[in-house]
This record gives C-alpha cells, structure tokens and sequence, in this order.
C-alpha cells in the first residue's frame, strides 16, 4: 500500500473509533468513508489483499440476511470472511469492512444498487447474488425497471456466475440478457393467498405480455410462464421447498432433500436460504455442510427478532410490508404497533403504505398504536383499512411503553426500528 | 355509484390505489352503494362509470399500456361529456395531455409535458378552489405546460408544480381533473375527495368525522412549509 492509502486507512479507523465511543454510530462506514475520501484508490487495494475474492449479494429486500447466512456457512468452515455486517452497504461501508479486517481470505459483501457502479468493477466479484427487485423508496430509487439495470451493469465485471432468484421474472430476464453463467434457485410453493399488490415485474421482459402466473407467493415473485412467446420460469438448479413456513419466529424448509429449521421466519428467510445454498456451491460447500450451518439460526436486525414481549418486523417497502403482515396475522398477534418514518433512509414518501394489505389484519387486531414521524398518515391507512386505532403516540418510547406488557408485534420502517430497538435493550447495548 | 380504476397493475406504482379505497369507503360511509371495476389489459371500459381514475406507473408500463389507451381515449372522452369526472395522478396526469416529448398522449387536457433537468421531489401543498388546501407528494422529471383550454388545479403555496416555474400545480378541464400530488392524495385531503365524489353523482354530502385526515393533512402541511426548495 502507498504511504497516502496507510493515512487514509488509519485515519479513517480513529474517526471511526470516536464515532463507536460517542455511540454515534457502528464506526466502520465513518471509518471508510473518511478514508475513501482521503485516498480514492484505497478500495482498489484492500481489496486486491483479500486472495478469494468476493461474493456481493444485490437485489430489495434479503440482502443483509443473505450476506449473513452465507458469512456464518463460510465460517463453519473455519475461513476469515470480511462482511458489511451492520448493513452499511454504501462505498464508505464497504472500505471501512476491509479496513477493519485486514487478514480476511473471502469478502461477503452486500452492495446498495445504486451505489454499485463505485464499487463493484473494483471487486471484480467471483460469484454476485441477486435477491429480487421490489418497490422500494420511489424517492431514491425511481423505478424498479432502473434498479434492474444497475444490476445489469453491475454484473459486467463478474468473473464466475450470478446466483438469481428463479421466482423474479424481472431479474431472469436480465441475467438472461447479461450472458453470464447462472445458477437459479426459487421455491417449489408458498403461502395460497400472498399478496399480489406492488407487483412490477409481472409483465414478460421478452415481449411485454402480461405473465400468467400458476401461483403468486409475493408481488410479481411466483411461478409464471408468458402466453405471448413462450418464455418461462427457468427451473431452479436450487429448489427449496418450505416444509414449514408460518409466522414470524420460525420455518423449515428442504433443499437438495436436506431440512434446515430458522428461528426466523417468512417467505424471505426461505429464499435466503436458496441464494446461500446456491452460492456456497459455487465455493465448493456442498448443501449438507450449508444446511449444517445455518441450522438453528436467529433472526438478524428486526426480522423477526425477539426483544421482551414484542416480534419486530422490518417493513421498509410493500412488499416488506405484506410479508409481515402475514406473519403477524399467522402467529395471531392481538396488540400491534406500527412505527413509520419518513426520514431520508425510510423513504420521503409515505404512499407505499396503501400497497401493504393491512386490511387482512381486521380478524386478529384488537389493540392497535400507531407511531413515528407519520403516525398519522399511519392512522388514516388503518381507518380505511377498517381497523380501529387505539392510541396515537409519535414518539416511539412512549408507544412501545403502552404495548410491552403483552406479547405484541412491532412493524417498523427502518430508522423507527433503530429507535424502538436503542429503547427496548436499553442504551448499553449500543454501545457494546 | 361505479368507480373505474384504469389498470391498477401497470399504472399505480404509488400507492396510488389509496385514492380509489379512499373514494369507495367514503361514498359507502354514507349509506351510497359503490362498486368499484378494474380494467386491465385487453378489457373495454364500462359505458356507466361515474369516475374513472388513473394512476402513475413506471416508464415500461406505461409504454405497455400507451397504444391500448390511446384506443381508449375517445370512450374516457365521451364519459367526461356525459358527466362523469376522470382523475389522474402524476404518470396518468401526463397521459392525458397531448404528449410528453414526442410521445402523443390521450390529448383530453390542453397540457403537454417535456422532459425536465431534474427531479421535482418533495412534501407539497397547493391552493385550490374546488378543495382549499390540498397537500401531497410530488416525484416527477417531467415539467408540464398547460394550453389555454385547461385551467390549474391550485397555485403552489410550497413545493415546485407542474413545471418548477409558472406557479400552477395540476389541471382542470371540464370534468377531467389531474395532479402530481401522492400521497396518496386523497386520503389526506378529504374536502379534495369528497368535492370529486359530490361532482360524481351530483348530490352534497353529508359530512363525516375527518378527525385523523385531518390530522395526517396538517401534517403534510408542516412537511410542505419545511422543505427547502
């Protein structure tokens, strides 16, 4: 490394330090963007030091739980992963990971789309995974359609094979047209009546006709075939078959005839596990050793997670939203808070809240608050809905205390699950 | 009452399906039978619509969709004469005008829009006379001129309008009416929502406990006030 690129990497760790002991922030995305500011080049050399390359996980929703399962499979195996585990998957993010292990031999690196292009041809990844591509902060991101060609470009300066998500006509299609190797994984079946709303993918990216869907798990994600020219659902080289899928805490799925139970649960996790089985092949870890590793694992940050009486559920987007929705409406949770923001990583726009069917939450809600910055904007979706709204209390505190008696389930967008989590486990676990 | 919901699939990429649920549970919270009919692709639109609305979809779809819409143009056209009010947001809103560059639209608003520099983004509020305040959303690159046909649907009073210059927000033409505004819009501007219904089926209505719209409205309005462009 040049003298500027040791500075950068080492003044950027102090920041970052500071910024962990003030309990700011996790550190390591202040670390690396202040040194990928000092020293633009840095990314280009920690990450020619790590000799087995990368694997980048892209797409909506599943990335940071993705990256995690397949960073716990690779470390059954005894091997030194660097991972942006903490979701911080901006060019900052990212240097600040590899700053921070310097001695790993693989990287698992979850990539935002839009951020790709900085980061991406640099990597060079050696297998890249897609999860899907779903409605998600229209503010940000626009379209669907644009997200889908960031991941075109992204897959460019893929070395191996792009792991895809079958079940995503949208995202078949472009892997279609990248002419990369590809392995496909996607589910044998889900639940019979998943939300068809917020689906944008649902058309064929061959010739345009609408798609004829056999069965529809979420959105546009399901089990389609176009009438217009023929083109179909490639079949899975990975199928996973939810044995069990069911409520938010929970789910058993078969893959490769061999069962994997989560303490976690939702449509998500099933296909997480289907990127990661397919993934981890690619790295030579067969189905037995995967399933082995990720048995028995817990929930990552408000999917699903259990703090005192409450289930929180991360609802960054409808598609989220519905999920979780179903999940809450599975397990038969009575007393439901729901949090929104509308703050700059949320989303400024809070019309996604009319995508999430929270009508199918009439039969089981019997106490219901609702919370955040739009608290209100909240209010009116659930009166429409049909669902009477006890109480509304912005701040998150104070709602999360009128609820926490009882078992309770929590849908959040992203920034009210940071606060409601700092306040359910208390301020020394931020800082640890 | 029938409302019309224009492809819900392809255009209504905004929550934009809020404006209908919002219409239909109104007129029913008032004792008004309300069916609600969804045209897709390849359907004909029903000749007995009270309102017929349209949403934004993404530039793909709306591609998809443009040559069966144009088809459509002159029933939507005949519909407004007879007395039926058409509502279109944003995507949906330019459709109705007569192009967006070179693109021809349904040419029923005396409007056309044009490609712009930049995104207009951000909590908005307007000042309208049919509704008072109206707040909303908008998200859009395209800056919309109106002709002399068409009149604005309010003036800004926050936020950047149709074209980021001349100060108007929307249009009103006869008994077609189109915003940028999301929000969705209507849900939180329950006087713009029951004005649409009242032209609708030409009857008053009686006033309903707006208490939490009301409450999501004015905080629409603090967002507006706050933006910085």
């Amino acid at each position: 490394m040049s003298l500027r690129q040791i500075v950068a990497a080492r003044t950027g760790r102090l920041v970052g330090a500071a910024s962990r002991l003030t309990g700011f922030g996790a550190g390591e995305a202040v670390t690396g963007k202040l040194a990928h500011a000092i020293d633009p080049t840095l990314l280009s050399a920690l990450a020619s030091r790590v000799p087995e390359g990368f694997v980048v996980v892209m797409g909506t929703n599943g990335k940071t739980s993705t990256a995690a399962m397949l960073t716990r499979v690779l470390n059954a195996q005894r091997r030194n992963v660097v991972t942006n585990a903490t979701g911080a998957n901006l060019v900052g993010g990212v240097v600040g990971a590899l700053i921070k292990h310097p001695h790993a031999e693989i990287g698992i690196l979850e990539v935002d789309e839009a951020a790709a292009r900085s980061i991406v041809p640099t990597l060079e990844p050696r297998v890249m995974i897609w999860t899907n591509v779903l409605r998600d902060q229209l503010d940000r991101y626009f379209e669907t359609d644009i997200v889908i060609r960031h991941l075109e470009n992204a897959a460019v300066s893929v070395r191996g094979s792009l792991v895809v998500n079958a079940d995503d006509p949208g995202l078949v299609g472009a892997a279609e047209r990248s002419g990369k190797p590809v392995v496909y994984y996607g589910l044998t079946h889900a639940r019979d009546e998943g939300s068809a709303l917020a689906a944008d993918s649902a058309n064929c990216p061959r010739c345009g006709a609408p798609l004829r869907y056999d069965a529809r798990y979420l959105g546009h994600l399901g089990r389609y075939a176009c009438d217009g020219c023929g083109w179909k659902r490639p079949e899975p080289d990975v199928a996973v078959e939810p044995v069990e899928l069911r409520g938010a805490q929970r789910i058993t799925v078969r893959v490769c005839e061999v069962d994997v139970t989560l303490q976690t649960g939702g449509l998500g996790a099933a296909y997480n596990v289907g990127a990661t089985v397919a993934a981890a092949r690619q790295l030579g870890i067969d189905e037995h050793a995967t399933a082995k590793a990720l048995e028995g694992m817990t929930a990552v940050f408000g999917r699903g997670e259990t703090i005192g009486n409450g289930v929180l559920l991360l609802m960054k987007n409808p598609a989220g939203g519905n999920e979780g929705v179903m999940q809450v409406l599975e397990d038969g949770y009575s007393r439901i808070l729901v949090a929104i923001n509308d703050r700059h990583a949320d989303g400024l726009d809070v019309s996604w809240l009319w995508d999430v069917e929270f009508e199918r939450l009439k039969t089981t809600a019997r106490y219901v608050v609702v919370s955040g910055d739009r608290a209100q904007d909240m209010a009116v979706r659930l009166k429409y809905a049909g669902i009477a709204v006890d109480v509304i209390e912005p701040d998150i505190k104070r709602a999360l205390d009128l609820v926490r008696a009882e078992p309770f389930a929590f849908l959040a967008t992203y920034t009210a699950m940071l606060d409601a989590r700092a306040s359910l486990k208390g301020k020394s676990e931020r800082l640890a | 009452m029938k409302i019309v919901h224009l492809y819900p699939d392809l255009l209504g990429t905004y929550g934009d399906r809020g404006n209908v649920i919002c219409l239909a549970e109104r007129a029913r919270w008032r004792g008004i039978d309300v069916t609600v009919d969804a045209v897709e692709r390849g359907d004909t639109l029903p000749n007995d619509a009270d309102l017929i609305f349209m949403g934004g979809g993404q530039d793909r779809a709306q591609e998809l969709i443009a040559p069966e819409l144009l088809a459509m143009a002159p029933r939507i056209g005949e519909a407004a004469a007879r007395g039926a009010i058409v509502f279109a947001v944003c995507g949906g809103y330019q459709l109705l005008g007569s192009r967006y560059d070179e693109v021809p639209g349904l040419g029923l608003l005396d409007l056309y829009t044009e490609a712009g520099d930049d995104r207009i983004l951000g909590n908005a509020s307007i000042d309208t006379a049919v509704a008072g305040t109206i707040v909303g959303f908008e998200n859009h690159g395209g800056r919309t001129y109106l002709g002399p046909g068409a009149k604005p649907l309010g003036r800004i009073t926050a936020g950047r309008g149709n074209n980021g210059t001349d100060g108007t927000e929307g249009a009103i033409q006869g008994n077609i009416i189109g915003t940028y505004l999301h929000g969705p819009v209507l849900p939180r501007n329950p006087a713009f929502a029951d004005a649409l219904l009242a032209l609708a089926i030409r009857e008053e209505l009686r006033p309903i406990d707006d208490v939490l719209e009301m409450a999501a409205h004015e905080r629409g309005l603090e967002l507006a006030r706050k933006r910085r462009h």
